[in-house]
C-alpha cells in the first residue's frame, strides 16, 4: 500500500492499463480459444458420432445375425480413415464381435456409455488420454404383427451390441498446444501494443498535469504567472481556469500585501503626514551616520527644531490647518538640506536636521551649521499662505556636534534637545549650541517638573501679596496675589515654574486654587476690616488656563462659593496672548465673568503684540504698563513717550492704569505728572506674604510712608 | 309431429356408443377408422365414438374398467395387439376387429368376428402371373405355421402352371439369412406371402439388398415394402376395409345379429401397386396392360 501510494499518477493509470489490457486479452482470448477448440473438439466427436452411427446401422443385420466377416468386412474401409484408433463392436451381452487397431498396443479403455465427452472434461481429466471413445449403440426393430406390412410403423426398438470408436486426439493436442501458443503470442502482442498505447495516452494526458505541477512550483518559488494549456481534457481545462483564478488571487493579495508592507514600512520608519523620516528611521539613520563620521573623520551635526507657538496655530486655526504648516515646513526644511543630509520628524512640532559628513575641525562644522539654522530662519520669516491666511511662524533651534559634544545618538539627540530649549527660553526664532550647562538646567527642569506635582500637596506653593497704591489718595487700593514656590532650601522663581506648570498641566489646578486662596485671604481682611469694602485682589491667569473651555465655569463657581454677591473686588490679570484669540468662546468667557462681577486687566501692556483691536472688543478695566517701560522712564524718552501713549489711550478708552515695577520717586512723580496715580513696586513694597501685608497695611495706613520689607 | 319430435328426440338421445381400440395411429388405421365412421354416418345412425390407442395388454389394463363404464355397445379393435387385448378380457360386448392378418384368432372367440387382411391365394397368383409372366422359380417365403395352407394352394396353381415355387418358411428373423444363403441361383421372384414374424427391419433391408444384388424381383407384403423396392404388392383399400367393418357392426347393433353368426371375411377390395422404378432396375418387361388397374405405380 505504500508503495502503491508512492507511485504517480501517470505510474497507476499505467498499471491499470496493463491489468485492465491484460484481464481482458486474457479473457477475450481464453474464451475465444476455448470456444473454437470446443468447437473442434466437439465437430472431431461429432464426425466420430456419425462414423459410429453409419457403422451401427450397417451392422446391425450382421450383428443380428451374428455374420462376425461382415463386420469385419466393414473394418477394411475403415482402415483409411485418419485419426481412427480402434474400432470395438460387440454384442448386447459385451462379447466382441469384431474389432480393429490402427496402432499397436492400445489398452482399450472402459466403455463411456455416457457419449457425452466434452473438452472440459477432457482437459480435467488427470490423465489425459490421447483418443476419445465414441460409443454407439446398434439398435434394431422388431416388428409385430401386422407391423411388418407397414414399414414405416413405429415399432419396438432394442440394442442388440455397441460400436466403440477411438479417435485420436494428437492431432488435436496440437491444435491445442498451437492454440496455446498462438494465444500466448496475441496476448503479448495486446499487452505490448495495449502498454504502448497506454504509456502514450497516459504521457498525453498527464502531461498537462504536469505543466500545472510545474507552475504549482513556480508559484512556490514566487514566480507568480498563469497558466497555459493548450488542448486537455474539459476537466483539466477547468483545473487550469481555477488554477488561474487562483494565480490571479495570489496576484493580487501579493499586490496587497506588498502595498500593505510598503505601507507598513513607511509607516515604521516615515512620517505619514509630512513623509519625513520618523523617529525610529532617525535613529538608524543617525548611527550609521555617527558611525560613518567616526570613520570618515568627519562630524555630523544635529539640529533640533521647534516650532514656536504651533500649539497657538493648532488651536487657533485648527488641526488641518496644522498639519498643512506642518507639511510646507517638512517640504521647506527638505528643499534647505543635501542629499547627505536626513530630516525627520520627531512628532508634534519638533524636527531633526542631520547634517552629514561636515568639516571634522569643530568650527567649520559649528559655522556651517549655524548658517543652516540661520537660512531656515529666513525661510520660515515668510509668511506661509494657506487657506488664505497667512502664517508667521519660526524655529527654535538647538544645535549638538558629533563627536565634539558626544559621539552617542541618543544623547546628541538629548543635547540639541537641551540646546532647543534654551533657545525657545530665551525669546524664541533663534538658535543655540549645545553647552555642557545646558543639560544641568535640563536636568533641574526635570526635578522641578516631577516635584511640582507634589507641591500642592506639601504647601510648597505660597502665595505672595503687592499693594496696588493710589499715589493721590496714599491709599492701598487692592493687591496683587504672585505665587512662589518654596522648594527646598529655595524660592523657585514664577518665571520658572509657571511655563512648567503649563508644560505639564498643572496651571489649571494651581490657577485655581491661588484663586480660592486669594478670595480666602481676601474675606479673612474683609471680616477683620483690614481692608475696604472697595479693596480688590489681582491674579494672574494663564493663557493656557484662560483659553480653557472649563475655565469660565470653574472661576464662576469659585466666585459663587466665596463672594457670590461681592462684586469688583476679584481682577483676573491677563496678557496680552490671552486676547489674541477672538474666538466666541473667548467672548463668552469675557462676558459671563464680567457679569459676575470680575474686573479685567491686561498685564505687561506694551510687551506683546501691538494689535490694539482687542481693547475694543473686550471689556477690560485697567492696562498694566510692563515694568520695562517703567524703568528708564525718566532717562528714556522714548519710553516715557510709550508711557505717556498708553496712559493716553486708556484714559481715552476709560480705562484704569496701573504702573508696575515703580521703583524711584522720579519715576513715580514722572508718572502722576502723566496722570498715572495707581503704581505698584518695590518703592511702596515687595511682593509679601498675607501676614506680612496686613501689617504692611496697617503701617502704610498709619504713616503713609513706603516702608520696604526686607 | 309431437310424435316425430319425441322419437327423433329419442333417437338423437339413444346415440350408440363405440369404443375404438387401434393398436397404432398410422395412416392405414385413420384411413380404416375412417371408412368404418363413414358407413354408419351413410345410415344416418348416430354414434359416439371413443377412440384410444392400445399397442399391448398391459397399456388396456389400466383403462379397461373405464371405458368399460361407460357401456360401449361394441368395441371396434384395428390391428392385432389391441385385438388380442381386448378378447383377453371377459366380457359381452361384440367385438369387430379389422387390420389382422390372421383371422383364425376371432373364430375362437364367439362375441367376435372382422375382416381380414389376407387375399384369396388365387386372387394373389392371378396378379404374379399378371405382372410377372416370365417367371418360372419363384422362391416364396411364408409362415410355416399358418402359411402352409397358403403356399399348398399357390403350389397347385404353379404346378398347373409348370412354375417352380420353392419354399421358404420363415418363422424369425434369425432365420433369413441362412434362408437367403440356401436359395438357388437361379430365382426369377422372391415372393413373400406372409410370415411377418420373421422380419424385422433388418431382415427386411437384408431382403430388399438380396433383392437388388441379384436382380431377383421381391414380391412384398404391401405399399410400403414396394416404396422400399419390391417390384409390387397386393395392397389394401383400407376406406373400404372400414366400410367393411361397418357392415358388420351394423349387422350386430341394428339387426341384433350375434357375432358368432357372423364369419370374418376377406377383403373384398385388392389395390395393386407398382414400382417403375425397381422394374426398370431389373430390366423387366412390364405388361402395360394392367398398369391401369394398378392401384398406384411409383415412378
Amino acid at each position: 500500500m505504500k508503495f502503491f501510494r508512492s507511485l504517480s499518477i501517470a505510474t497507476r493509470f499505467n498499471l491499470l492499463n496493463v491489468l485492465l489490457v491484460l484481464i481482458t486479452a486474457i479473457s477475450v482470448a481464453g474464451i475465444v480459444t476455448y470456444v473454437q477448440l470446443a468447437h473442434q473438439f466437439q465437430a472431431r466427436y461429432e464426425q466420430g458420432q456419425v462414423l459410429a452411427t453409419l457403422l451401427a446401422e450397417t451392422s446391425e443385420y450382421a450383428v443380428y445375425t451374428r455374420q462376425n466377416s461382415l463386420l469385419e468386412r466393414q473394418f477394411v474401409r475403415l482402415r483409411k480413415v485418419s485419426d481412427l484408433v480402434y474400432v470395438v463392436i460387440v454384442d448386447d451381452k459385451g462379447q466382441t464381435l469384431a474389432h480393429m487397431e490402427t496402432q499397436d498396443n492400445i489398452t482399450l479403455p472402459v466403455a463411456n456409455r455416457n457419449n457425452t465427452l466434452t473438452l472440459w472434461q477432457w482437459l480435467m481429466e488427470a490423465n489425459q488420454p490421447h483418443f476419445m471413445e465414441i460409443v454407439q449403440p446398434i439398435i434394431s426393430s422388431d416388428f409385430q404383427d401386422e407391423e411388418a406390412l407397414f414399414l414405416d410403423t413405429h415399432s419396438k426398438e432394442r440394442a442388440i451390441g455397441e460400436v466403440r470408436l477411438g479417435i485420436s486426439l494428437l492431432y488435436f493436442e496440437e491444435i491445442v498446444h498451437y492454440s496455446l501458443r498462438l494465444g500466448l503470442i496475441v496476448l503479448l502482442m495486446i499487452l505490448i501494443i495495449g502498454i504502448s498505447i497506454s504509456v502514450a495516452m497516459t504521457a498525453h494526458i498527464t502531461s498537462p498535469l504536469k505543466k500545472v505541477v510545474l507552475a504549482a512550483h513556480d508559484v512556490i518559488e514566487g514566480n507568480i504567472k498563469e497558466l497555459r494549456l493548450e488542448g486537455g481534457a474539459p476537466e483539466l481545462q477547468e483545473l487550469t481556469r481555477s488554477f488561474n483564478l487562483m494565480i490571479n488571487w495570489l496576484i493580487d493579495y501579493r499586490a496587497e500585501v506588498d502595498h500593505y508592507q510598503r505601507m507598513l514600512e513607511r509607516q515604521a520608519y516615515f512620517d505619514e503626514l509630512t513623509g519625513l523620516a520618523n523617529r525610529s528611521q532617525l535613529k538608524n539613520q543617525l548611527h550609521q551616520m555617527l558611525n560613518r563620521s567616526t570613520r570618515r573623520r568627519s562630524s555630523v551635526a544635529l539640529l533640533f527644531l521647534d516650532l514656536d507657538r504651533f500649539k497657538y496655530v493648532n488651536d487657533t486655526l485648527g488641526h488641518s490647518f496644522g498639519d498643512q504648516l506642518l507639511q510646507k515646513i517638512a517640504q521647506c526644511l527638505r528643499q534647505n538640506a543635501r542629499d547627505c543630509d536626513l530630516v525627520a520628524r520627531m512628532g508634534g512640532d519638533e524636527f531633526i536636521m542631520i547634517l552629514n559628513e561636515l568639516s571634522s575641525e569643530k568650527e567649520q562644522a559649528k559655522r556651517y551649521a549655524g548658517n543652516v539654522a540661520k537660512r531656515i530662519s529666513q525661510v520660515l520669516s515668510q509668511p506661509f499662505v494657506i487657506g488664505g491666511h497667512n502664517i508667521n511662524t519660526s524655529f527654535s533651534i538647538g544645535i549638538a556636534l558629533s563627536p565634539y559634544d558626544t559621539d552617542d545618538d541618543e544623547t546628541l539627540i538629548r543635547f540639541a534637545d537641551s540646546a532647543m530649549y534654551e533657545a525657545k527660553r530665551n525669546g524664541r526664532n533663534t538658535f543655540y549650541y549645545y553647552e555642557p550647562w545646558m543639560q544641568k538646567q535640563n536636568v533641574r527642569r526635570l526635578i522641578l517638573e516631577t516635584n511640582l506635582k507634589r507641591a500642592l500637596e506639601k504647601r510648597q506653593l505660597i502665595p505672595f501679596f503687592q499693594p496696588k497704591i493710589d499715589c493721590l489718595t496714599h491709599r492701598v487700593v487692592g493687591v496683587e496675589v504672585l505665587l512662589r514656590w518654596h522648594f527646598g532650601d529655595e524660592w523657585v522663581s514664577p518665571s520658572e515654574f509657571i511655563p512648567l506648570a503649563e508644560e505639564v498641566g498643572l496651571i489649571l489646578p494651581i490657577g485655581e486654587w491661588i484663586m480660592e486662596a486669594a478670595l480666602v485671604t481676601l474675606l479673612n481682611w474683609r471680616s477683620k476690616g483690614i481692608v475696604d469694602d472697595d479693596f480688590h485682589i489681582s491674579v494672574n491667569v494663564a493663557v493656557s488656563q484662560f483659553w480653557h473651555p472649563s475655565f469660565a465655569d470653574r472661576t464662576l463657581s469659585i466666585i459663587a462659593q466665596y463672594i457670590p454677591d461681592i462684586p469688583s473686588i476679584l481682577e483676573l490679570e491677563l496678557t496680552e496672548s490671552c486676547l489674541l484669540q477672538s474666538s466666541q468662546a473667548v467672548r463668552d468667557t469675557f462676558v459671563r465673568l464680567k457679569e459676575a462681577g470680575v474686573l479685567f486687566a491686561v498685564d505687561d501692556f506694551g510687551t506683546g503684540y501691538s494689535n490694539l483691536h482687542y481693547l475694543k472688543h473686550f471689556p477690560l478695566d485697567t492696562l498694566k504698563i510692563d515694568q520695562s517701560f517703567i524703568r528708564d522712564c525718566v532717562e528714556d524718552a522714548c519710553d516715557a513717550s510709550i508711557i505717556r501713549a498708553i496712559i493716553t489711550m486708556a484714559k481715552g478708552l476709560g480705562l484704569s492704569v496701573v504702573a508696575e515695577g515703580v521703583e524711584t520717586i522720579e519715576q513715580v512723580d514722572f508718572l502722576q505728572a502723566e496722570g498715572c496715580h495707581l503704581v505698584q513696586g518695590y518703592i511702596y513694597a515687595r511682593p509679601m506674604i498675607a501676614d506680612d501685608f496686613v501689617l504692611f497695611l496697617q503701617r502704610f495706613n498709619h504713616d503713609k510712608i513706603v516702608s520696604l520689607p526686607l | 309431429m309431437l310424435l316425430f319430435g319425441l322419437c327423433s328426440s329419442g333417437f338423437a338421445m339413444s346415440a350408440t356408443n363405440i369404443l375404438v381400440l387401434q393398436s397404432h395411429n398410422s395412416v392405414p388405421y385413420q384411413q380404416t377408422l375412417e371408412g368404418f365412421k363413414a358407413n354408419f354416418s351413410a345410415r344416418n345412425t348416430a354414434v359416439d365414438y371413443a377412440v384410444h390407442i392400445v399397442n399391448n395388454d398391459a397399456e388396456l389394463g389400466d383403462l379397461w374398467d373405464q371405458l368399460v363404464a361407460k357401456r360401449p355397445e361394441l368395441i371396434v379393435t384395428l390391428g392385432a395387439p389391441a385385438t388380442r387385448a381386448t378378447l383377453s378380457r371377459e366380457h359381452n360386448i361384440p367385438v369387430v376387429a379389422g387390420l389382422m392378418l390372421n383371422i383364425d384368432e376371432l373364430k375362437k372367440n364367439t362375441n367376435a368376428t372382422g375382416v381380414g387382411l389376407n387375399f384369396p391365394a388365387s386372387l394373389q397368383w392371378l396378379w404374379m402371373r399378371r405382372l410377372l409372366p416370365e417367371a418360372r422359380r419363384i422362391a416364396l417365403i411364408h409362415d410355416p405355421e399358418h402359411g402352409t395352407a397358403l403356399f399348398q394352394a399357390l403350389q397347385k396353381m404353379a404346378k398347373a402352371e409348370n412354375i417352380t415355387l420353392d419354399p421358404v418358411p420363415a418363422s424369425n428373423p434369425e432365420d433369413i439369412p441362412e434362408l437367403l444363403k440356401s436359395l438357388p441361383n437361379q430365382l426369377d421372384a422372391l415372393w413373400v406371402v406372409n410370415g411377418v414374424a420373421a422380419f424385422n427391419s433388418a431382415t427386411v433391408q437384408e431382403l430388399l439388398l438380396y433383392s437388388f444384388r441379384n436382380r431377383t424381383p421381391l414380391i412384398g407384403l404391401s405399399a410400403q415394402w414396394v416404396k422400399a423396392g419390391a417390384i409390387y404388392a397386393l395392397d389394401w383399400d383400407y376406406a373400404d376395409l372400414g366400410q367393411q367393418l361397418g357392415e358388420l357392426a351394423g349387422a350386430i347393433l341394428q339387426k341384433g345379429l350375434s357375432p358368432s353368426s357372423l364369419v370374418p371375411i376377406e377383403p373384398r377390395k385388392v389395390r395393386p401397386v407398382f414400382n417403375m422404378k425397381t422394374a426398370e432396375y431389373m430390366k423387366l418387361d412390364v405388361a402395360n396392360q394392367w398398369m391401369s388397374e394398378m392401384g398406384e405405380v411409383l415412378r
